[in-house]
């Protein structure tokens, strides 16, 4: 009897360090790239799959009512601010015809092929992050629809502009995982439409800007970036994983880094990343 | 046996709740762990071994749904569950505030711990977002530590008497 709590112990310990080196394999097993650990994550978001829908159903209409009572007060500012944008567009209507050709004008200037070019798959929204460390959403199409990892993902919102949302990084036969722009571990080649500067896009986390490194001295004649300037995907050789200018965001601020010698880009994203009930995956084919 | 089903029960619902409301309830952009809670009151109920293996399968139910390098979560949940359970078989039970503070400053640790390890292993985490981060992961894991304790000391009591925690003893 005397020997139990020195033999439990003892047990504990063991168990503790067999956990311990158990989860460092499997660390060590996922840098590897070994597969079954991608094969399980599909097999248990199958899994889950019904559960998360049944689950949805029974929260949908909890859910509308807490974002009804929480967001009342940006509903009704929402609410005036439609009110008075219908009224300047009864106002605008005569001229509809004029802005339709200066849009596709426009569409032609900045060049932006994926629209209407490339063929896409829409898929709906099954999951949002699922922590506050996750910059990956779920979709309902896979494979299946001809999505691969890597492709790129779009959203419009309704004025025929849109965004970049993400690149899927993970394909099941019905469904896929999409790595947002806000992800930190997110890089993306972008060249700004006016400027025709280049630069690398990085994610900053979620509701912050993206950072664009463009290796711009602040020093230079031409180093003024207009405020608002639209931002697309660079696609600018072989190796980029987007095709050329799908919009990805608008520079909001400037600032000079790494002492003085380069300059710092913001830009927000044009995708609202945080109403996102539809995709679009742009069935490109990704560069490995 | 019953106990492994009860905790396989109940890791089901927690990682549905966690990928579907808990994934649209997000004051401030953030949102709750509830299997790091989960691994935290376990630690409370059954002490540092059944906290540390509890975290360890709330760890990796959790990177199975995320898709962070596979074992970080896992490596994370049982050293939280495991220290939990150390701390608090030392320290009165009695004190109703004890589980309240205790997930708080487990939940804040587990999540500082998480982004240490996760830089570790190459993982970019925006330092930032982090105080937001912790500070809402924290408060929502704390407002559910009673209703988790409760659930964690359910799944207990499915155990062998002898494979109790002395204080659990009385329980059943």
């Amino acid at each position: 009897m005397a020997m139990t709590g020195p033999r439990r112990s003892g047990r504990s310990r063991l168990t503790i360090l067999l956990l311990v080196l158990t989860s460092v394999t499997v660390l060590t097993l996922d840098f590897r790239g070994v597969g079954f650990l991608g094969d399980a994550r599909r097999a248990v978001g199958s899994a889950l799959s019904p559960l998360q829908g049944a689950a949805d159903f029974v929260a949908t209409p909890f859910q509308n009512t807490w974002n009804g009572i929480t967001t009342y007060g940006e509903l009704v500012d929402e609410n005036e601010a439609l009110r008075t944008q219908v009224e300047q567009l009864e106002g605008e209507a005569a001229r509809n015809a004029d802005v339709a050709v200066q849009y596709d004008e426009l569409v032609s200037q900045i060049d932006i092929p994926w629209v209407g070019a490339l063929s896409t798959a829409t898929a709906r929204v099954v999951q949002q992050p699922a922590s506050s460390f996750s910059h990956i959403i779920g979709i309902d199409k896979g494979a299946g629809a001809g999505i691969q990892v890597g492709m790129p993902v779009v959203v419009g919102d309704g004025s025929g502009l849109g965004g970049l949302v993400g690149r899927v990084v993970d394909v099941g036969e019905g469904s896929a995982s999409v790595q947002l722009i806000t992800d930190p571990e997110f890089r993306v080649g972008v060249r700004m439409v006016s400027s025709q500067r280049f630069g690398t896009a990085s994610g900053q986390g979620v509701g912050r800007n993206l950072l664009i490194d463009t290796g711009i001295e602040p020093g230079e004649a031409d180093a003024k970036i207009p405020s608002l300037e639209i931002i697309t995907t660079s696609g600018i050789d072989d190796r980029s994983s987007f095709p050329a200018s799908i919009p990805v965001g608008k520079v909001t601020r400037t600032r000079p880094a790494n002492g003085g010698l380069t300059l710092e880009v913001f830009a927000e994203p044009l995708a609202k990343l945080d109403q996102l009930s539809f995709v679009s995956v742009v069935l490109t084919t990704p560069v490995s | 046996m019953l106990r492994a089903a009860r905790l396989l029960l109940v890791l089901i619902l927690v990682l549905t709740v966690q990928t579907t409301w808990l994934a649209d309830v997000r004051p401030f952009g953030e949102t709750g762990d509830l299997l790091l809670l989960l691994a935290i009151a376990a630690g409370m109920a059954g002490g540092a071994l059944r906290g540390a293996t509890v975290g360890f399968i709330a760890g990796v139910a959790m990177d199975l749904v995320l898709l962070s390098p596979f074992g970080l979560s896992s490596l994370t949940y049982l050293t939280v569950g495991f220290a939990v359970g150390a701390v608090h078989d030392g320290v009165l039970r009695s004190a109703p505030w004890i589980p309240v503070l205790v997930t708080l400053l487990a939940s804040a640790l587990g999540i500082l711990f998480f982004v240490m390890l996760g830089q570790l292993v190459g993982q970019q985490f925006r330092v930032p977002n982090l105080p937001r981060i912790v500070a809402v992961t924290s408060v929502m894991n704390t407002l559910l530590a009673f209703p988790a304790l409760f659930v964690a000391r359910w799944i207990e009591k499915a155990a062998p008497d002898r494979m109790l925690q002395p204080s659990m003893r009385g329980l059943r």
